[in-house]
């Protein structure tokens, strides 16, 4: 069977769970790599809703209904990853912080980064910095992701930089930041490690920061 | 007014088309199975749903970034301050779609479907903001012959959200069910706070965007 025959990236653009996992199944049969679908089809898949998104194509529906297919194919293929005996590509700690509730776009780049071998620890909203830290030593973290949606709270991304310098976890840990009021100039001026307007962007960061890509 | 009103979720104007603005789709409308989800959780909000609002009235003066209100003085940025102007007096006000939605909304996002969690998101917003209508509407008819300006809440157009506690300091205890956590953040989630301006040479214009000089504010109209 010819690769282009299974539609696990069809079903995911689609929404289509049931599809996803039944030909996830059936690539798995055929003796297709977990890693080779990963790669294939799942990072595609989601791309190309997210350019889908970014064109005015697609709605926020979409690409949740995208990320439950994806996540539906991963939940089979993740316990074959860890037989297949290849490490995660980094332990990730994401949160939004102190003061904003907003997480759609938040999880939405935790599904990503999961489906992409990441191990994520998702700490959910309203995080304090002091949060942020524990679990960043609790867990090991390689890299830290921010989130913020208002402009009154992207500030307390700062206070996260600063705080982790203060406990002297800067040089362990590389930090991430987005939300719709960010971009790379703040991320510069905060001492952050890099920014990504979107979930595929930002798997592509977290991989360029762990030299991992 | 000395008591938070409740009210019937039959009185807001709200529709479908209003949650399927709020979830981005604009004038598009979703597929079928997106306006089924939409429509049920419509229709189950009007068994559960209590909305309430309450708001106090007090003197003031606006000053060039803030305004005072008795011996406190809210740091609204000049924004906010500015389209205050000329007000007299001041309403500070809280909305909510209450307790009971809250725990709806919990009880969805225990088990864990990401969608119907997004749409009762979106759902919970209407509906606040339509309560934030509805007592506009209410607070209109008190203040006859005056004039009122929008309301005006922390988190937007420069005024910090810490400045929550602030308002509430001027309101009852437990107003609407309503609590404060330590971020300043409201508890249930799907509830409003902030400031309205009356008097009688009141701006009333909204405050869009061409207004504002957050140009990364994610609310910005493109």
């Amino acid at each position: 069977m010819k690769m282009a025959d299974y539609k696990i990236s069809e079903a995911i653009v689609k929404g289509n769970l049931e599809l996803c996992v039944a030909d996830t199944n059936r690539a798995l049969t055929a003796g297709v790599a977990p890693q080779e679908i990963i790669n294939n089809f799942l990072i595609k898949g989601m791309e190309d809703i997210g350019q889908a998104f970014q064109d005015g194509k697609a709605f926020v529906p979409n690409l949740l209904m995208s990320a439950r297919a994806m996540k539906g194919s991963l939940e089979i293929l993740k316990p074959l990853l860890k037989v297949d005996g290849k490490e995660q590509a980094g332990q990730i700690v994401i949160g939004t912080v102190k003061g904003d509730l907003h997480d759609i776009g938040k999880n939405l780049v935790a599904s990503m980064l999961e489906g992409c071998g990441f191990n994520v620890i998702n700490l959910g909203v309203d995080v304090s910095s002091e949060k942020f830290i524990n679990a960043v030593k609790e867990h090991n973290a390689n890299i830290i992701c921010l989130s913020a949606l208002l402009t009154t709270t992207m500030t307390y991304m700062e206070q996260v930089v600063k705080d982790l310098t203060d406990a002297g976890l800067r040089d362990k840990v590389k930090i991430m930041i987005g939300g719709a009021p960010v971009n790379k100039e703040f991320a510069d001026k905060i001492g952050a490690d890099g920014y990504s307007d979107n979930a595929n962007a930002a798997v592509l960061l977290a991989h360029a920061l762990l030299e991992t890509a | 007014m000395n008591s938070s009103i409740y009210f019937d979720i039959h009185s807001l104007k709200f529709d479908e088309h209003s949650v399927y603005r709020e979830m981005g789709y604009g004038e598009t409308l979703p597929d079928d199975n997106v306006c089924n989800i939409t429509r049920g959780l419509i229709d189950s909000s009007y068994n559960i749903v209590k909305p309430s609002f309450y708001y106090s009235i007090f003197p003031c003066f606006v000053n060039k970034e803030s305004i005072n209100v008795a011996s406190c003085e809210l740091n609204t940025d000049r924004t906010i301050s500015t389209l205050l102007r000329k007000s007299e007096i001041v309403a500070l006000f809280v909305a909510t779609a209450g307790e009971e939605f809250q725990e709806w909304f919990n009880s969805i996002k225990a088990t864990d479907d990401s969608l119907k969690m997004f749409i009762a998101d979106a759902l919970g917003s209407v509906i606040v903001e339509a309560t934030g209508d509805f007592m506009e509407e209410y607070l209109q008819k008190e203040i006859l012959p005056l004039k009122h300006t929008n309301r005006f809440s922390p988190g937007y157009c420069g005024w910090n959200v810490i400045e929550q506690k602030k308002i509430f300091s001027f309101l009852p205890n437990d107003v609407c069910g309503i609590k404060l956590n330590e971020s300043s953040l409201m508890y249930p989630i799907k509830s409003i706070s902030g400031v309205i301006g009356i008097g009688r040479d009141v701006l009333t214009k909204k405050y869009g965007c061409s207004i504002c000089k957050k140009k990364d504010c994610y609310l910005r109209k493109k």
